[in-house]
């Protein structure tokens, strides 16, 4: 056993004692390989939030409504709760699904549980920041969400680092959307390049509902996002809307399931990839339309750019079809820079450097620009310019 | 300004451009015409600097400099200005943002200040005026959903507000109706100066009837093979490119003997 499993089952041994983590051979590991996390031995995490700094604590006032996360533990002192939102901690039942053995591993923890009960005009900012007294331990962080029938909740999710350190961050977020609820999620983080991020996500979409998910991804050493989503109700819909742009030696693995239980439901995925330098890229959509979803719409694309010789893209779009009368798409692509388009930018005097920048910019725009809510969608696109270093053209 | 010197070009292992020679001043606008395949949009490529085009022979000089050595931006900023036989769509990049980004990168590059957008709209809302464009073409994405003559008034759009010192105008007439073919020579012809100089490619005579050349010359099998007025076109116009599949038999038989 390794000390990275041990480290995760000692968190909750009763729950977890059967837990086992994906070895070498697990098709949905392929390009995720946890040989280093496997070898490295893990220090005991922060017990409570330490100390920040004023630059930190200035950045995390700036946002309004906002709960704080300080290397996985919830602070209440520093987040600001809006009205119509019930907080409440439970050890819940390692309840997380058997394949996605992280999430197992943090759904045994005391976990936050997060009542929707009014429609929430403001985005609520959940900000997880890394210290670094986190170095060599494993933060892990369980959130539940629930969205009562016809609520709103707009929700910006962030990670904030210190500095740059190996700290590995396993968070697992369960979403409940009740008849005709709403979320829009955006996802980024800011992980520095020698950090692990693994991350899961469970939304079970009621009748009428609409989960609307974006994310930038950045990637780390290792990161991996599974997400997976259960249209239950009639007439749920699911859309994501996301790009990965992967530098250096970065990594981002991408899963997501989107399985339609009932019929009339609409799942909807525009993903985009960059890769530069030694960036490794990962991408697995699936599309899974249950026995009797009749009538379900389902659509997935993903469009990705090699930008170097050692770059590396890796992209499987699957469709699994058991119902009648629907309507499904699926399509994946990976290419190059287009070379006209960079000679016609270099023509008219703009820089080659600048003009890649550019061109690179508009590939992983695309579906950000797509993001229906406001607020979320710029905040998206800043992400993504700061994620786009200069010196990565 | 532009001196070109026994120009050999190779583009995937074929010779194209076999010996070109011509000579342009400020203020002058020289037509090349010539039969399809003769090498006339290679040299408007080799002149920007698209990769691809292998010097193997001869030089280009533009104000003194030689061209062939500068990365394409270089030249841009240098003055040189290539109006695309087929504009590229560019999805996602705001045309404005474009265009600013080029002219800002241009001024940078010969240590002028650069421009604020308050004060490159003013610039841009002039040239669009003048060209009959409408303002909602600043707003969409470069050349993406634009029929073919609105990406050539495009490309002359960008002349406008690049001011290049040496435009070179590669087919522009292909695919525009009598209408647009006017408005985009209208857009030329404002922009002719002493200081200016135009390279106009094409294969018809048409256009040279709203754009009037000072030189025309004919491009064939790499070489140009005549110069002469503007009369010369309209001899092209008349007779065709046969007659100098005759001429180069005759050359040929010359040569034997």
């Amino acid at each position: 056993m390794s000390n990275l499993q041990q480290t995760l089952v000692a968190a909750a041994p009763e729950a977890l004692g059967d837990l086992s983590l994906p070895g070498a051979r697990d098709e949905r590991w392929r390009y995720s390989s946890l040989r280093a996390l496997n070898q490295r031995s893990f220090s005991a995490a922060p017990t409570q939030p330490g100390a920040l700094s004023p630059e930190l604590e200035a950045k995390i006032a700036a946002f309004p409504s906002r709960l704080v996360f300080v290397d996985g533990h919830y602070d209440e002192a520093r987040s600001a709760v809006p009205g119509g939102l019930a907080m409440t901690t439970q050890i819940a039942p390692a309840n997380a699904p058997a394949h996605l053995p992280f999430a197992r591993a943090a759904s045994a923890l005391p976990t936050l549980v997060i009542g929707v009960q009014q429609t929430q005009s403001e985005p609520l900012h959940i900000v997880s920041v890394l210290t670094a007294a986190a170095a060599d331990t494993i933060v892990q962080q369980a959130l539940w969400i629930e969205l009562a029938a016809g609520t709103t909740l707009s929700v910006q999710h962030r990670r904030i680092v210190e500095a740059d350190s190996n700290v590995v961050t396993n968070a697992w977020r369960d979403l409940a959307l009740a008849d005709g609820a709403r979320l829009d999620w955006l996802e980024v983080g800011e992980d520095g390049e020698r950090a692990s991020v693994v991350l899961g996500t469970r939304a079970r979409v009621g009748a009428g509902a609409t989960f609307q998910f974006a994310e930038v991804a950045a990637g780390a050493a290792l990161y991996r996002h599974d997400l997976d989503v259960t249209l239950v109700g009639e007439q749920a819909v699911f859309g994501v809307r996301g790009c990965t742009m992967v530098s250096r030696r970065r990594h981002a693995d991408i899963h997501i399931d989107a399985r339609h239980r009932a019929k009339h439901t609409r799942a909807d995925i525009v993903w985009r990839g960059l890769a530069d330098q030694r960036g490794h890229g990962i991408f697995a959509g699936q599309l899974i339309v249950e026995a009797g979803a009749d009538g379900a719409d389902a659509a997935l694309s993903n469009k990705n750019l090699l930008l170097s010789p050692h770059a590396e893209i890796d992209t499987r779009p699957v469709l699994e079809i058991h119902a009648d009368e629907v309507k499904a798409a699926h399509g994946a692509t990976v290419g190059r820079l287009d070379e006209r388009s960079l000679f016609y930018l270099r023509s008219r005097g703009i820089p080659e450097a600048e003009a890649r920048r550019i061109l690179q910019l508009a590939f992983a725009r695309e579906p950000l620009l797509q993001i229906t809510d406001p607020q979320l969608r710029e905040a998206a696109l800043a992400a993504l310019a700061r994620c786009l270093p200069e010196d990565a053209a | 300004m532009l001196n070109i010197d026994n120009l050999h070009v190779r583009v995937a292992g074929k010779d194209i451009l076999k010996g070109l020679s011509l000579e342009v001043k400020a203020g002058e606008v020289h037509a090349i015409m010539g039969p399809n395949g003769a090498g006339k949009s290679t040299l408007g490529y080799v002149l920007a600097g698209r990769e691809g085009y292998e010097v193997t022979q001869g030089s280009v000089t533009f104000r003194g400099q030689d061209l062939l050595a500068l990365e394409p931006e270089a030249r841009a900023a240098s003055g040189v200005f290539l109006a695309f036989q087929y504009p590229v769509e560019i999805p996602g990049v705001n045309n404005t943002y474009f265009l600013r980004a080029a002219y800002n990168a241009q001024r940078k590059h010969r240590g002028e200040p650069e421009l604020d957008s308050m004060a490159f709209l003013k610039l841009v809302r002039e040239k669009l005026k003048v060209l009959h464009l409408k303002d909602e073409l600043l707003n969409r994405a470069v050349n993406e959903g634009f029929s073919g003559g609105e990406k050539k008034r495009n490309e002359i759009f960008q002349m406008a507000v690049l001011e290049p010192t040496l435009a070179i105008l590669d087919e522009t007439d292909s695919g525009l109706d009598i209408d647009a073919l006017r408005l985009v020579a209208e857009g030329v012809n404002r922009l002719r100066s002493p200081e200016r100089a135009f390279l106009v490619i094409t294969h018809y005579q048409r256009l040279l009837d709203y754009i009037v050349p000072d030189v025309v010359h004919v491009l064939a099998d790499g070489r140009i093979v005549q110069s002469g007025d503007k009369d010369l076109a309209l001899k092209l116009e008349d007779q065709g490119y046969a007659w100098l599949k005759d001429r180069k038999r005759e050359e040929q038989a010359a040569f034997a003997s």
